[in-house]
């Protein structure tokens, strides 16, 4: 229902400064966590991307990492081997190079549909990741990449010990991004891929050019992977192959769909509250960290559909409604208030 | 206005449009009609395009369109509805008329502004639903609309495109008997000028509407006429009580 009004409406609602406020807070609620808050905040980006491609033009993709792996291999591949060391040049150039490769993909393989588009996204992943592997040369292969040096920010701001400076550098990078991408899923072409996701054959009899579309919403949402990958690199200062894995996409994945797919703030409130749980549950116990994240990921599919921040906003709208189910709840909001 | 000359189209080998001529003028109302099996939405598909002929030609305003993509031929005026509704089910009715009317005026490629800030598109998105009688439900997901008035909206989304010539397959397919009054009322509303052509098995409403009607047998063109003609052509009663025409591939 990414179309219905209040959290999800083209007006700023206030309950959508909150995680904002929050992202604010931690370094001073918690200053010893900024620099996982860092790591956070990197992969909230690359969720938020994965959600403009998934959730809002349902391009299911299972090689979205590649073009994390993209902007951070520009990062790094233009401090260690050109010696360009300014930041935010840096993630312009990270966004380019993703953005590059993503129109290439994009318009390789959005003719086809569903399950084949699986299998090619991976697919082209897994290439690119070979292809990494053997320009050992330049890449660094399986090794990695070290010797990334990065400038102050703005030419001041080193990266300190805390995590500080690269925090408030990390939240301004995704406020930012976030504010783009809200425009875009809001904007005529926005709800166009909403269109598309819901009915590809429709948005055609419309005059819709369905491919054309896909390709420019894959070639935004690489471009933002590859800002992400530029961060984690500047921030990291090292970069393996293994960035461009299947691992790391199936992961975004389930960040997403815990959160919720095509409502931007599922990945707001997915990526923390399973990089959390990772945390936690690897504390109690090393060995089964992953057997609590899928259960939960089981509950929310099961019982919290559309993600947790479905369930929200049900409850924000109707706060007596009290139901597990999001359907239900619309459902039941739909017979008592035919004039909203 | 449309101009169909000599399409065939085979299904393996069975041939399902077998040497079809068509015409449509500006401002027609052409019927289609046929027993189950006739060829009818195969015809309606070659003319929109999902599927590409094996022969012969369509012309749109005077233009060859038989390679053209389907949305390639919307932009060049032809819209069409679908004999199973093809609606964003999860939207709002809003919504749903929205993508079209965004999609007619050019606008769904642009990235900045939101769609509920045009004023243009949303004044035109109200035009449709006062004329439609869809503005009480106009907040509603369509999946939660009776099915008449998925059937209504149907009709809402092609037209939110301008069109020149317009396919209505079937518009009153499992509309209860009680709603299809408004639907009729919609037809009887369209603009003279687009061009029309349905295809329908409420007989009542054929030949209310239709000007010309074209009877389709086994993909070949059986009888062509006014309302008048074929209700007087002794064949064509014998095919709808299919004793001249065993039914083949619908």
């Amino acid at each position: 229902m990414a179309s219905r009004r209040g959290l999800s409406g083209a007006r700023w609602h206030p309950l959508e400064a909150l995680p904002w406020l929050f992202a604010l807070a931690v370094p001073f609620l918690f200053p010893g966590y900024a620099g996982l808050g860092v790591q956070v905040l990197i992969a909230v980006l690359f969720v938020l991307s994965l959600d403009l491609v998934l959730g809002y033009a349902g391009i299911v993709t299972l090689g979205h990492a590649a073009f994390f792996g993209v902007g951070a291999y520009t990062v790094g591949l233009l401090s260690v081997r050109a010696g360009w060391n300014e930041p935010i040049s840096g993630l312009v150039f990270a966004a380019l190079a993703a953005a590059a490769l993503g129109w290439a993909v994009g318009r390789l393989i959005l003719r086809f549909h569903g399950l084949a588009v699986l299998m090619l996204t991976l697919a082209a992943a897994l290439l690119l990741q070979e292809a990494g592997n053997s320009a050992a040369a330049i890449t660094g292969g399986h090794d990695g990449l070290t010797g990334i040096t990065i400038a102050p920010i703005l030419g001041r701001f080193e990266n300190d010990l805390f995590g500080m400076h690269y925090y408030a550098y990390s939240l301004v990078v995704v406020f930012v991004a976030f504010v783009v991408l809200r425009r875009i899923v809001h904007s005529p072409f926005g709800r166009s891929l909403v269109g598309i996701r819901e009915n590809r054959d429709r948005m055609t009899a419309l005059g819709a050019d369905v491919v054309g579309r896909l390709v420019r919403a894959h070639t935004f949402g690489a471009a933002l992977a590859g800002v992400a990958g530029g961060l984690y690199a500047q921030y990291n200062a090292f970069v393996t192959l293994n960035l461009l894995g299947f691992e790391r996409s199936g992961t975004a994945l389930v960040m997403l769909v815990l959160g919720g797919t095509g409502r931007l703030y599922g990945a707001i409130v997915g990526v923390p509250l399973y990089m959390l749980l990772e945390d936690r549950l690897a504390k109690i116990s090393p060995g089964f960290w992953s057997f609590g994240i899928g259960l939960l990921l089981i509950v929310v599919v099961l019982f919290f559909r559309g993600g947790l921040v479905a369930s929200m906003q049900a409850l924000v709208r109707r706060p007596h409604g009290g139901g597990h189910d999001a359907g239900v709840v619309e459902k039941i909001r739909g017979q008592r208030e035919p004039e909203r | 206005m449309l101009e169909a000359q000599g399409l065939r189209k085979a299904f393996g080998s069975l041939v399902v449009t077998d040497g079809v001529d068509l015409a449509l003028d500006q401002g027609a109302r052409h019927a289609l009609i046929g027993p189950n099996g006739a060829g009818k939405t195969t015809l309606v598909n070659l003319l929109a395009g999902a599927f590409a002929p094996d022969a012969g030609t369509i012309r749109l305003r005077g233009r060859d369109v038989t390679r053209l993509a389907p949305a390639q031929r919307v932009r060049r005026g032809m819209a069409r509805t679908f004999q199973i509704n093809r609606l964003f089910e999860q939207l709002s009715v809003f919504d749903n008329v929205a993508l079209a009317v965004a999609e007619r005026c050019g606008a769904a490629r642009s990235l900045w502004r939101s769609l509920s800030a045009r004023t243009e598109i949303v004044v035109r998105v109200g035009e449709l639903l006062d004329a439609f009688g869809l503005c009480d439900v106009a907040d509603e997901p369509v999946v939660q609309l009776p099915y008449g008035l998925q059937r209504l909206l149907e009709i809402a989304l092609a037209l939110a495109g301008e069109p020149r010539l317009l396919l209505l397959d079937e518009p009153a397919a499992g509309v209860p008997s009680a709603e299809t009054q408004r639907i009729l009322d919609v037809l009887d509303a369209l603009d003279p000028r687009i061009a029309v052509l349905i295809i329908e098995h409420d007989m009542d409403l054929v030949f209310r509407f239709a000007r010309e009607i074209t009877v389709l047998v086994d993909g070949r063109v059986y009888a062509r006429g006014t309302p008048e003609e074929i209700a007087a052509h002794e064949g064509v009663n014998a095919v709808y009580l299919g004793a001249a025409a065993p039914a083949a591939h619908g």
